[in-house]
């Protein structure tokens, strides 16, 4: 059990070695912040890319979680919650403030809003080249699908994050977060499969 | 076993293609992102510490002047004006060059003071001499603007008026 100046933090230290956890060892030391920066923040990046599609706007965005969660980081109770499941809590608010933000598309034809779900999408030849990229692939795959398993799938494949942390944010129960994520890996991958086929015919 | 750990056990057989996409960020910018938190939460940590260090001082300050300057002030003979406390007497912190010298001529208590603490003797008997009833802003100005060395105007006899309220009643 973690333990934190004699209040459960509820979280293992991100410092705590993996013998200490698996022997249920108090830990006395203090959440390691630093390490949680090295290990977290490629996540929150990957998590930004797979939802923005873009390096520079995720990184963006991984800026401004990072900040206020070390501006919070003196109120983070881990009695309420993990540190990824709270790290990611921010995440989300940050995307969904950055969306609120974006001036709303034009009206699309129905054919093209089906073949483009994805109203910011970047139509340049710049954003068609990195559609063709595996993010870009995965990243047209997603946009097939409803928007709560997107976000399950970016959740789990973005941020790496466990089906209970994705439970708790989503306020799923875990065995559904599970049932949910194997089902649309299999609806993406045969989408996936169906897309190579085509492409294969094209050429 | 880790979350880590059970998180990948928890992935679904054959989603590879759903991870080979991923990337570190660039190490110039997480350098640069960790460099810029560490900073801002550095200075957000000293900030209201700072803010309560410059209240105190602030106030020990102003303390230090409204007791000790009034002390140093008559110990030098400045002006009397000059010795009101800082506190009190707002009118001691104006530049008092070029003006005449009212030493004699300002009250020997502050103005606000009630007549009615004065002691009996003093508010029966003639006014001491030089003295300047606070409230008559005629005769402080006639003298003020007369200069030191003509006659102050005396003080007139303090019977009580309906225009003096400090004035006892009954």
């Amino acid at each position: 059990m973690a333990v934190r100046a004699g209040v459960w933090t509820g979280a293992w230290p991100v410092g705590a070695s993996g013998s200490d956890r698996a022997r249920g060892v108090e830990i006395a030391e203090p959440i390691d912040w630093a390490a949680a920066y090295v290990e977290y923040l490629p996540r929150v990046y990957d998590y930004f890319r797979l939802r923005t599609g873009e390096n520079a706007l995720a990184e963006d965005l991984s800026s401004q979680t990072f900040e206020l969660a070390w501006r919070g980081r003196a109120g983070f109770r881990g009695d309420r919650g993990t540190l990824p499941a709270w790290l990611f809590a921010i995440a989300r608010n940050v995307a969904a403030s950055h969306y609120r933000r974006l001036p709303a598309s034009p009206d699309l034809p129905l054919d093209r809003a089906i073949a483009h779900p994805d109203p910011h999408e970047d139509n340049s030849p710049e954003g068609a080249a990195q559609r063709h990229t595996e993010l870009g692939i995965v990243r047209d795959l997603l946009m097939a699908l409803p928007p709560r398993e997107r976000e399950l799938i970016e959740l789990k494949y973005g941020g790496g994050l466990t089906n209970r942390a994705i439970a708790r944010l989503t306020g799923l129960s875990e065995s559904n977060v599970g049932t949910l994520v194997h089902r649309t890996v299999h609806r993406l991958r045969i989408a996936r499969d169906a897309r190579g086929g085509e492409e294969g015919c094209q050429r | 076993m880790s979350a880590d750990r059970a998180g990948e056990m928890e992935r679904t057989a054959d989603d590879t293609f759903l991870t080979e996409w991923r990337r570190p960020p660039r190490p110039e910018f997480a350098a640069a992102l960790y460099e810029r938190l560490n900073r801002e939460t550095s200075a957000a940590d000293s900030g209201p510490a700072a803010s309560f260090a410059g209240l105190i001082a602030g106030a020990v300050m102003l303390l230090t002047g409204s007791v000790v300057w009034p002390a140093v002030a008559a110990g030098t003979g400045m002006p009397r004006l000059a010795r009101a406390p800082l506190v009190l007497g707002v009118p001691s912190s104006l530049p008092t060059a070029g003006t005449p010298d009212v030493r004699d001529l300002t009250p020997a208590m502050p103005h606000w003071q009630p007549l009615e603490h004065l002691p009996t003797a003093i508010r029966s008997g003639p006014p001491p001499a030089g003295a300047v009833r606070a409230d008559d802003r005629s005769a402080a100005e006639v003298s003020r603007t007369s200069g030191p060395t003509e006659t102050p105007v005396p003080m007139r006899a303090p019977t009580p008026s309906r225009a003096d309220p400090a004035a006892p009643r009954g």
